[in-house]
């Protein structure tokens, strides 16, 4: 069974430091503290500056004696994470875990994995293979994806619909898709189009 | 065949009449159990542990008359009987006798705090003396801000009739008259405001919640490391993650928990002066 007198209380925790720590964690849209989205922003003097990364939590029946499962829902270009997938190759997720670790704990360390990445232990090796043998085309790639994947476009909910309905999606469809993926607009585009 | 052989033989008995108690309870056959567990009590009646058993069923059919007999025979006939204390506290909570209900239940965690883990129940016991501490706490607190909140309106009113009748008094000086009421009204105010703080709920401080469930201690334990965490939550962590600290990733083995009898102390304390930190969700 989850714990999830603790799960809630991780969430009133994130919420009151969010300020200092730029890192959200909150329930999907079915409000099942099972599945959650997790938000770090890129640290400065990366190429995944500016940037804003939405990970997919599922919380697993053991947690927190066993750790949440994460990856990527924003795509982003990093030898510790898969291009395609966004699953993420980080210890403290794995064997490395320990029930004092937190999902802000964990988010930080996600984060702090942006601005050191580790090529010698990596997720995807195509990445990394470039982070090794082209490091300026790597930042170029990395800050690329960043700048096409992870800004948040300042439009608001309604306007991202119009969007996507301009695009010939049903005005329904549309608005689950966002919903689903959390409103990033790029994420419902892709969801709408593999569905 | 002498006495003592019969008395080995009676208890003999009385064991095999549990055991059929213990059959039909897990199948939820109450009325059989408890008719086991008579038989064993009338053979051997001095034995607490019949006497529990059987208080069980009674609380299973919420027969909270039986269910108080029971207990209460069994606490005198063992008073560390963790699970006496506890059925009893909670068979006077069912008929409001909050106070008594409550120390039967503070009796009972205290026992059940690191005694014999397989039958650990800390935190069962712990739900429902938070529930009751909760409960008189609310009723308490809204009589305590009734009554200061009435306070102060009667000293305001104190004041202000003082002030009309200085100015009445003394003509020239209002503005000097003036300025003292409202300094006085403002100290007031704050001095109020202090008298509520504990009464109103915040957060319960880091250094008296486990680095594990995030809560209040009920049980805590200290390891070699200096860590204290919940006891039942360490123990979980030892067997499914790994022999190790969680914070210090120190090796940790179960033998090395150690009580940490000065935060308890400083929880109860807490929890007395604040008893919204009781609520449990």
């Amino acid at each position: 069974m989850i714990d999830f007198a603790r799960v809630q209380k991780e969430l009133q925790e994130c919420s009151r430091d969010v300020e200092k720590s730029g890192i959200k964690v909150t329930p999907k849209s079915d409000g099942c503290l099972a599945r959650l989205i997790g938000t770090i922003p890129g640290p400065s003097g990366t190429p995944y500056e500016d940037g804003t990364f939405q990970i997919e939590i599922t919380l697993p029946d053991g947690y927190p004696f066993e750790p949440p499962k994460m990856h990527f829902a924003t795509k982003v270009w990093h030898p510790n994470i898969s291009s395609q997938s966004g699953a993420i190759c980080l210890d403290i997720l794995k064997d490395q875990w320990s029930p004092a670790l937190t999902l802000k704990t964990a988010l930080l360390s996600v984060q702090a994995l942006l601005s050191a990445p580790q090529p010698d232990d990596p997720q995807d090796a195509v990445v990394a293979q470039q982070y090794l043998r082209d490091y300026q085309t790597f930042v170029g790639t990395a800050r690329y994806w960043t700048e096409t994947f992870a800004k948040t476009s300042s439009l608001g909910v309604e306007e991202k619909v119009q969007k996507l309905v301009e695009m010939g999606f049903p005005e329904a469809q549309a608005r689950n898709a966002l919903e689903a993926v959390g409103g990033d607009e790029n994420l419902a585009l892709e969801k709408l189009c593999s569905g | 065949m002498g006495p003592n052989v019969s008395l080995s033989s009676a208890l003999k008995q009385a064991e095999l009449l549990r055991e059929d108690g213990n059959f039909y309870f897990k199948k939820e056959r109450f009325g059989a159990a408890i008719d086991a567990y008579t038989s064993a009590i009338t053979l051997c009646p001095n034995v607490a542990v019949y006497w529990t058993n059987r208080a069980l069923c009674h609380l299973k059919r919420k027969d909270w008359t039986k269910l108080e007999e029971d207990c209460r025979k069994a606490v005198r006939l063992d008073n560390n009987s963790v699970k006496g204390h506890y059925m009893l506290g909670l068979a006077l909570l069912q008929r409001k006798e909050y106070a008594e209900g409550v120390k039967q239940l503070e009796k009972a965690l205290d026992l059940g705090r690191g005694a014999n883990p397989k039958g650990y129940m800390v935190e069962e016991i712990w739900q429902e003396l938070a529930k009751a501490k909760y409960m008189e706490w609310e009723h308490a607190s809204t009589t305590r801000s009734w009554e200061l909140q009435s306070l102060k309106e009667a000293c305001e009113t104190a004041l202000q009739e003082k002030h009309i009748f200085e100015v009445s008094q003394m003509e020239g000086f209002v503005d000097e008259v003036d300025t003292s009421l409202s300094k006085q009204l403002q100290t007031l105010a704050s001095v109020f405001e202090i008298a509520e703080e504990a009464d109103r709920p915040t957060e319960v401080p880091d250094y008296l919640c486990c680095k594990i469930t995030l809560d209040i201690f009920r049980d805590p334990v200290i390891t070699p490391s200096g860590v204290t965490y919940e006891r039942s939550v360490i123990l979980e962590h030892l067997q499914k993650v790994g022999t190790f600290d969680p914070i210090t990733r120190e090796p940790l083995f179960q033998s090395q928990l150690v009580p940490n009898l000065a935060i308890k102390e400083a929880v109860h304390a807490f929890l007395d002066k604040h008893g919204w930190a009781y609520r449990t969700d």
